[in-house]
């Protein structure tokens, strides 16, 4: 298989992927957005009401959700919390079906101006394991680490929320 | 003369009454009592003003023997013929305010066991709690507008619940349709569009059995909802002394069908093999299970595959919370499960509603088609009743140990456990700091009192409602068997019924209804707030009345719960503040219960010691006022603040 259908192929596997959650409504809508050279954009209605651009590198083999939370300084009590967080979504204390497996994908945390963006790197080349932890951390930061933290007023602050509707 | 307290103390010592032991009960420290008071502010002896007593026309009324229409004589009124259909239906209980008299006369007189309160409202959610504690049909009634209107807000509350309802309410004349004649018309069924499941204005009186009829099948067949009847007089008050005056006058094995659907053989094959396959299954027990009375086939079904079991809607305790395969106490294995069943999941959520992992596989449960699919995309959707789908499941389903997956649980619990005692303890801390008892502590109190005490864990039916306090409540609120925990706000989040909703549900362990027979007479219990108790409150004197014993625990923050959001917003906070420090204890004496004042959680205990005593021995209602702070709902000066419960699991309101 030559280089561009490799790539082709890796695509579909992440649009794949990504078409099963839209299906079983994990996604509120899903879309295909333009592949250009090597980076695909695939367009998720997720949590909150939110619109997520995931951006997949298939030379890079980069999984990128830019935003994934908003409004977190760098040096808050919540970023650290958030990245120990995600750190024990990689630890040996955890079943492995709950475990991001680091010899097979690594998860890496960034923020900009309070904008926190997630970037898995597939590791063994198995990109559908990759969208799959993916969308499993974003999930559990959503479902469980806003839920269950100190964060009921960023929530409703940031989601411009109703406090009788979280 | 004697002065009143010689008097008082002469009484108690040869007369060991209810008033008497108000009188005992008061000497425990921060105890309030009605009528012990020796002066007031103008000098005037107190001994003039008469103290609270039950009239004997209403011990000597409730103790009346029925005494059912006939169409002998005069013949039976179109209220006695809906009654006697009512009653051959086993109607549970009336719960009403005088109004729609022909009809509410007519039901107590057919021997429906009947409660009269002081606002409709608080009386239909009494009806509500009723039915959330066995599963069974009650009623309420109001009349006309003002009754019926007054009723909205928990008939809405019954509907989001699948709370098997009937509404009754009068409504004038037909023959005064469309002239506003006299006061009170109105057009009461679109008021209850959209929180019933079938309404009808009764308009020919000798079709009133027939929709009785309507209404049972209702209420009976399929998903339940309130049902909502109207009775204009014509009606309620048309005489029948033959039954051929009668149209379809049917016995019920005639209008309705106790037959269940069952569940198709290739789709028990279905789920078996979804559920062989999967390593981690859960299975969702809603409502549904409870109604259907199938939490026997439900352990017999989990046990025999090691099934987890989480239960979901208003009502819980159909699985037992300290039961091993048990997920109400385990958040943090809802994201493991890799498969779930719902069965008898009457409101059902969307996939981000539940904390379930993304890839799950789900097969749902559903006594009718029509719902199967909604919201929640399926694997596999059964039409059939809970019971027999469960009974299946456990003729059919092998033996398997999942010992990885039972271990997971009892980890998730480990882990929630420590959560909860580690807030347990900095609320201790700010409780200590602050000499206001923090929400986190007074639950933690009443958990212990009720459940690791010297009382039967499994006796006492408690229900929680309120925002702060509701959601600590639900952390700390346990059910070891069916009907025991109440969901008060359970998906509709009406603040204000709970107290109501849990002198109903007390009616039905007062009389040993359903599940609540083998804890007849035993106390209850409601975990409220300031801003909730202000609806229902006046529901002490009708608990008093019918010594329906009980203990209402009113965490009291000056507030209500979404202060929060006046924060931001100079010219707001007013409206989401009270008067600091009211007193419920008192205004509750007033109303003939006990008043308990307490500020630390050694006062609690004591007070919560002396409630239960009241409760138990003389059937005497009691509030414990719990002075907090409003500041506590914060996580800014006070962390975490509030945060809402997983769901589902203990603590769960949606649904």
């Amino acid at each position: 298989m030559n280089v561009t259908k490799a790539r082709q192929s890796a695509v579909e596997v992440v649009a794949a992927a990504l078409t099963v959650y839209a299906e079983r409504r994990v996604f509120q809508g899903f879309s295909r957005g333009a592949v250009a050279g090597s980076k695909a954009i695939f367009r998720i209605a997720w949590h909150r009401g939110r619109v997520f651009e995931l951006a997949f590198d298939t030379s890079k083999g980069t999984l990128r959700l830019p935003q994934v939370l908003t409004g977190v300084p760098a040096d808050s009590t919540m970023y650290q919390d958030l990245k120990a967080f995600i750190k024990a979504r990689q630890s040996a204390d955890l079943p492995g079906h709950r475990r991001i497996d680091i010899r097979r994908a690594q998860v890496r945390t960034y923020n900009r101006d309070g904008n926190i963006s997630l970037v898995l790197t597939v590791i063994d080349g198995d990109v559908a394991y990759g969208v799959q932890k993916l969308i499993h951390l974003v999930h559990e930061i959503y479902m469980t680490f806003l839920a269950d933290g100190n964060y009921f007023e960023y929530l409703v602050e940031t989601f411009d929320l109703d406090p009788d509707r979280m | 003369m004697k002065n009143r307290k010689a008097e008082q103390a002469e009484q108690h010592a040869v007369d060991p009454s209810r008033r008497s032991f108000l009188l005992s009960s008061a000497a425990g420290a921060g105890a309030i009592v009605a009528g012990i008071v020796t002066e007031t502010k103008a000098g005037v002896p107190a001994a003039s003003i008469p103290s609270i007593t039950i009239p004997k026309e209403i011990t000597e009324s409730v103790k009346e023997p029925a005494k059912p229409g006939s169409f002998e004589g005069p013949g039976m009124t179109g209220a006695e013929v809906f009654a006697t259909l009512c009653k051959e239906e086993e109607l549970a209980a009336l719960f009403c305010c005088p109004g729609n008299y022909t009809v509410i006369n007519a039901l107590a007189a057919a021997g429906v066991p009947s409660y009269g309160g002081r606002c409709e409202g608080s009386m239909c959610a009494a009806a509500d709690g009723f039915s959330r504690a066995t599963g069974e049909v009650t009623a309420c009634s109001g009349t006309e507008g003002p009754g019926l209107t007054n009723m909205i807000m928990n008939i809405a509350s019954a509907a989001a619940a699948r709370t098997p309802l009937l509404v009754l309410a009068s409504n004038m004349q037909i023959a005064g349709d469309d002239r506003e004649t006299f006061i009170q018309t109105g057009y009461q069924q679109p008021l209850t569009t959209g929180m019933k499941k079938y309404g009808k204005r009764l308009i020919a009186p000798d079709r009133v059995w027939e929709y009785g009829a309507y209404a049972f099948r209702n209420l009976k067949s399929g998903v339940p909802s309130p049902v909502h009847l109207d009775f204009p007089g014509e009606v309620a008050r048309a005489r029948f002394n033959d039954p051929t005056k009668l149209k379809d006058y049917y016995a019920k094995d005639k209008y309705r069908s106790e037959s269940q659907p069952q569940p198709a053989a290739k789709d028990v094959e279905k789920a078996l093999d979804l559920i062989s396959r999967a390593e981690r299954p859960l299975l969702v027990a809603g409502q549904g299970v409870f109604q259907n009375k199938a939490w026997e086939a439900l352990l017999k079904a989990a046990e025999k595959n090691e099934l987890a079991v989480v239960t979901s809607g208003p009502t819980r305790g159909h699985f037992p919370d300290d039961h091993r395969l048990s997920g109400a106490l385990t958040p943090d294995a809802m994201m493991s499960a890799d498969l779930v069943i719902f069965v008898g999941q009457y409101c059902m959520p969307t996939p981000g509603e539940y904390r379930f992992n993304p890839d799950i596989k789900t097969i749902r449960v559903h006594p009718v088609p029509e719902d199967l699919g909604r919201n929640w995309p399926l694997d596999l959707g059964i039409v059939s009743s809970e019971k027999a789908f469960l009974e299946a499941l456990a003729d059919l389903l092998p033996s398997r140990k999942r010992e990885a997956w039972v271990n997971e649980l009892a980890t998730a619990r480990q882990k929630y456990d420590k959560m909860l005692n580690d807030q347990y303890e900095l609320g201790l801390k700010y409780s200590h700091d602050t000499n206001h008892l923090h929400p986190a502590v007074l639950c933690k109190e009443v958990h212990d009192f009720f459940y690791k005490g010297e009382i039967d864990p499994k006796q006492t039916v408690m229900g929680a409602g309120g925002w702060t306090i509701g959601v600590h409540a639900g952390r700390w609120q346990r059910a070891y068997r069916p009907g025991q925990g109440i969901v008060c706000p359970y998906q509709y989040g009406a603040i204000g019924p709970d107290l109501a909703m849990m002198i109903g549900a007390s009616a039905a362990v007062q009389r040993g209804v359903g599940p609540q027979a083998p804890y007849k007479g035993a106390p209850t219990v409601c975990v409220s707030s300031d801003a909730g108790i202000a609806y229902s409150l006046f529901e002490l004197d009708t608990a008093a009345k019918y010594k329906i014993p009980v203990i209402g625990i009113i965490y009291n923050n000056d507030s209500w719960g979404m202060w929060p959001s006046a924060v931001s917003s100079a010219r707001s906070m007013h409206m989401y503040l009270f008067q600091e420090n009211l007193r419920y204890d008192q205004m509750a004496q007033g109303l003939g219960a006990r008043g308990e004042y307490v500020r630390t959680p050694e006062e609690l205990r004591e007070a919560l010691h002396r409630s239960y005593q009241a409760a138990s021995k003389e059937n005497m209602s009691t509030l414990i006022n719990c002075q907090a702070l409003r500041d506590f709902t914060s996580a800014k000066n006070y962390p975490p603040g509030v945060s809402l419960n997983p769901e589902p699991g203990c603590g769960a309101v949606a649904h």
